[in-house]
């Protein structure tokens, strides 16, 4: 038998891969869908260890890594939802305007080759982008959803308002976990004496430094739901705000959605919530 | 593998899985874990009132798995699921003898496929969620 080569290994990874589930096209689903993987994978582990003789601190030690990597991966969904939640409003909107709107995105000579391989517009100026503050993230949904009309007559879109008080509350809570996650990150868990003065103007509380981050059970489970959350309202509130674009753009021009029935089909299986363009109103699949 | 092919099963239409569930209590929370259709459209741990309304829109059968060998496929009601739903110690995770009995495994469970797809799932009752969420503000459980 030839010997193993690690860096071949290495590469050879790289086919180690399964398909897209069936529901991807639609980043509402394709959030739930991960968020649940990450959440039951835990559960998982941890009832194979409840049933057996492992020892306890060992079993808590292992599931308390565990469960570090899945607020990771908790946060990170919910960074690739907003970037699919994008693509969808760009394939949606930019096809039948002619202004400035994708301007927020600035794409490099050298990366352009990587973008053709895309097989959408959206999908090509977000997939590769980095969406992890909430300023950020308004900025760009602020810009592909701006008015069709000139001057503006609507007003400027926010996915993540910062009004009412329980907006307000989920917008810090939420800057909160982008930096939680630059921890557990770029120092695998621990929060650095940087790290603490950051969280602590977040959270509003004194924060550990030089401590690592161990989230227990039940913090997974409230990440989770609060992420669920956030999720759900702006996949409500960006499909509310495209049929209203579309339904403008209808109005000016009659002509330039071609079929418009289609078109709220399409739509409301992408954000799985029912979508009225031109008074037909289309309703998610079942 | 489906249910067919190694077990005694009953059909059941989505809906009547939805009573059954609903019949177990507002409060409760579920896991659903395997099935791309279900956790595409709610995320697990979920409350009642969340996956009920899935269930209803689905508009499709199910086979539950059983030990009862008369079982070959005849359509039930809900009320049968509670002599088919087993304590996850029971059915999935069996505890070693002597060993502490963990919070989680008196949470029932059914092992079910949809008629028309070949991979089973696991639908189950989530203590450690019920409880995690009884006094929170959630509006995935519809209490905010």
């Amino acid at each position: 038998m030839p010997p193993i080569d690690p860096p071949e290994a290495i590469r050879n990874m790289l086919g180690n891969v399964r398909p897209l589930p069936p529901d991807h096209l639609s980043p509402i689903s394709h959030f739930h869908l991960t968020t649940t993987e990450i959440t039951l994978a835990l559960r998982y582990v941890q009832s194979k260890t409840d049933r057996s003789s492992s020892k306890p601190s060992v079993a808590n030690r292992h599931l308390s890594r565990l469960r570090q990597m899945a607020l990771v991966g908790l946060i990170e969904n919910l960074e690739r939802f907003f970037k699919e939640l994008a693509g969808v409003c760009i394939d949606a909107i930019a096809p039948l305007t002619a202004d400035d709107r994708l301007d927020t995105f600035r794409v490099s000579g050298s990366s352009i080759a990587g973008h053709y391989g895309a097989d959408t517009l959206g999908r090509a100026l977000c997939e590769s982008g980095i969406w992890l503050d909430c300023k950020t993230i308004n900025e760009r949904f602020r810009d592909i959803l701006q008015d069709v009309a000139t001057p503006a007559t609507l007003q400027p879109f926010q996915v993540l308002p910062l009004q009412p008080h329980h907006e307000k509350l989920r917008y810090d809570t939420l800057q909160l976990l982008w930096q939680l996650r630059h921890s557990v990150v770029h120092n695998v868990g621990v929060i650095t004496e940087s790290d603490a003065v950051k969280l602590r103007v977040l959270a509003r509380r004194p924060v550990l430094a030089r401590h690592t981050l161990e989230p227990s059970p039940i913090d997974i489970d409230y990440l989770s739901d609060f992420l669920g959350e956030v999720a759900e309202s702006s996949n409500a509130r960006v499909c509310s705000r495209v049929a209203e674009l579309l339904n403008r753009i209808n109005t000016n021009d009659p002509t330039l959605i071609d079929d418009p029935g289609k078109k709220a089909k399409d739509l409301a299986s992408q954000f799985r919530l029912p979508v009225t363009l031109a008074g037909s109103t289309a309703t998610p699949p079942p | 593998m489906s249910i067919p092919e190694w077990s005694h099963y009953y059909e059941i239409t989505a809906n009547s899985l939805a009573n059954w569930i609903e019949h177990q209590g507002a409060n409760k929370w579920w896991i659903i874990d395997g099935d791309n259709y279900l956790s595409s459209r709610v995320m697990s741990p979920c409350p009642t009132a969340a996956l009920v309304r899935v269930l209803r829109q689905a508009n499709r059968n199910l086979l539950v798995q059983t030990h009862e060998p008369q079982a070959n496929g005849q359509v039930i009601g809900p009320e049968k699921l509670d002599e088919l739903a087993e304590p996850l110690d029971v059915s999935t995770f069996p505890i070693q003898p002597n060993h502490p009995r963990p919070k989680w495994a008196d949470d029932r469970c059914l092992w079910l496929c949809w008629k028309d797809q070949n991979d089973e799932w696991m639908l189950a009752e989530d203590s450690q969620a019920t409880a995690a969420f009884k006094n929170v503000k959630s509006s995935r459980a519809g209490n905010t």
